[in-house]
């Protein structure tokens, strides 16, 4: 069950997961993470159910586009996409 | 929303003792049967083509794949202590429930419908499964790897070499992972299709029997529904979370072996030498006894830990994989190379047992992560949890 949440919350809790692998997140909303080598593969892997678990949400296989993780602006979209948050 | 509110409970300290009583098919099979072979095999170098269908019915092989695909759906503690026994036989045959395991589970996960409706064909043992990442200069960098999958009107072609294949002589269904326009994926490459050739590899020194295989494919035309995920998270998605699962196997598997090699130490150490006396009473040979004993069990605990995590799906069930892994390949090296001292010269015996699983030993310390690039890995996740929890309430 998708848990309720604003996107400010989710923008916040990504960066929350983020700064424990990243010194800085500041301005780091566009970087590319993945594909820009910016996360390893096991750590793109963690972020992804971090994302599932925090938000109550399942990654499907159609779900799989890098757009959808590659950046935290493009994971926040996704989540609100997903859950259906204000 | 809270944080506690989404958080795992923690999951239970682990009872080693209940996992090793359980699974009498698989400890008969590996206590009879494989126990009157595994010499024979192992001199010879390879492990015989029929042991999948021994294996088979045990379960073991469909360990990994939930029972709507035809598999038996065993916890990872269980499938670790399968591991785990059959590691004491032999790494080389340990090594086919390692990549068996990895890529049954990523089909089962990530396969298309065509793909996980053939699974039954691998959870029965009538096929058998392999896990194709390395190349010759793509191994613990796989993001340099060159393998390429062009896109084409029906599906997909493939060309490149994948090395150091475990059981590639005999496997049926390859997971293959290749760079595409749209980044790396992972395909599925079954051995009859065109383009395929399966070598053998010359004898590496450890998992001598274990049926390496190169696979060259050239301009191998497969089916889009071969595809595994999708391009972009080939290496994470799907071999990301495979090798999570095969560091575990792998640190069970380093576990049983280290286990047996205490065995010879201590079969040597107290045998009645010349004038009655025993190599156990000398005292360095005393350290050596206990730091082993240190080693071993504390990684079987940190391997029993790990896959309790993963059991829970606990948050840093990663972290836990990879000092489980650690822990238990070096525990290995260490078993192994303390048999191989006490066993003077009739340790150096090329086709002897000792010689065979200190080679058992080095390729647990460089297959699923070498030891620096776990070293690594794991710093950055102890790292990431301090700072997730800087009081350490997360522990
Ligand atoms: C018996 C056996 C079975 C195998 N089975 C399979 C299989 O079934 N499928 C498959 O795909 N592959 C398999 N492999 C390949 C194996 O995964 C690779 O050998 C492994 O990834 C290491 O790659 P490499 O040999 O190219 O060594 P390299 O990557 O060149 O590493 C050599 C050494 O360099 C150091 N090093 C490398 N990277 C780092 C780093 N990041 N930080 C610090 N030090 C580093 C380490 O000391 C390492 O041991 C197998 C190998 C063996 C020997």
């Amino acid at each position: 069950m998708p848990v309720e949440v604003s996107t400010q919350e989710v923008r916040s809790a990504v960066q929350e997961f983020l700064k424990r692998f990243i010194d800085d997140v500041e301005g780091i909303d566009d970087v590319r993470l993945i594909t820009g080598g910016l996360l390893d593969s096991l750590v793109a892997v963690q972020m992804i159910d971090f994302i599932q678990q925090r938000f109550g949400i399942t990654v499907e296989d159609e779900d799989l586009e890098i757009a959808n993780f590659d950046s935290v602006n493009g994971v926040v979209a996704f989540v609100d996409r997903k859950a259906g948050t204000a | 929303m809270s944080a506690a509110a989404t958080r795992k409970p923690g999951h239970q300290p682990p009872c080693v003792h209940h996992q090793l009583t359980k699974d009498a098919e698989l400890r008969a099979l590996a206590e009879g049967e494989f126990a009157a072979r595994v010499a024979g095999w192992e001199r010879a170098g390879h492990v015989p083509d029929d042991v999948g269908e021994h294996l088979a019915a045990t379960g073991v092989l469909g360990a990994l794949v939930p029972a709507r695909y035809g598999g038996t759906a065993w916890t990872h503690q269980r499938y670790g202590e399968a591991n785990r026994l059959l590691g004491t036989l032999s790494s080389s045959l340990q090594s086919l429930l390692t990549v068996h395991g990895m890529v049954t589970h990523a089909l089962a996960r990530w396969g298309s419908a065509e793909a996980r409706s053939r699974l039954g064909e691998l959870t029965a043992g009538r096929e058998l499964a392999a896990f194709a990442l390395s190349e010759s200069v793509s191994g613990s960098d796989v993001r340099s790897l060159t393998s390429w999958a062009e896109r084409g009107p029906s599906g997909w072609r493939l060309t490149g070499t994948k090395r150091w294949i475990c059981f590639g002589q005999l496997a049926d269904v390859f997971l293959v992972f290749a760079m595409t326009e749209s980044g790396d994926a992972a395909f599925v490459v079954r051995r009859d299709d065109p383009g395929v050739r399966i070598i053998p590899e010359a004898a590496t020194a450890g998992f001598r029997a274990a049926r390496l295989a190169v696979l060259e494919l050239d301009r191998c035309a497969v089916g889009s529904e071969r595809l595994v995920g999708r391009p972009g998270f080939g290496l994470t998605q799907v071999g990301g979370r495979a090798l999570t699962l095969g560091r575990l196997w792998v640190a069970f598997g380093s576990v049983g072996l280290a286990q047996s090699c205490v065995q010879a130490t201590l079969a040597r150490a107290d045998r009645a030498g010349a004038a009655g006396r025993r190599l156990k009473d000398f005292q360095l040979l005393r350290g050596l006894i206990s730091d082993t004993d240190v080693a071993v069990r504390g990684a079987h605990l940190l391997a029993v830990s790990a896959a309790s995590a993963l059991d829970a799906s606990s948050e840093w069930a990663v972290s836990e994989v990879l000092a489980a892994k650690l822990a238990a390949s070096r525990a290995a090296s260490l078993a192994a190379s303390v048999s191989a001292q006490v066993h003077g010269a009739e340790g150096l015996l090329a086709d002897g047992a000792v010689h065979h699983r200190l080679g058992d030993a080095r390729v647990m310390e460089v297959i699923e992560g070498n030891t620096q690039l776990v070293q690594d890995l794991l710093a950055e996740q102890v790292i990431a949890r301090w700072r997730a929890a800087p009081e350490g309430a997360n522990r």
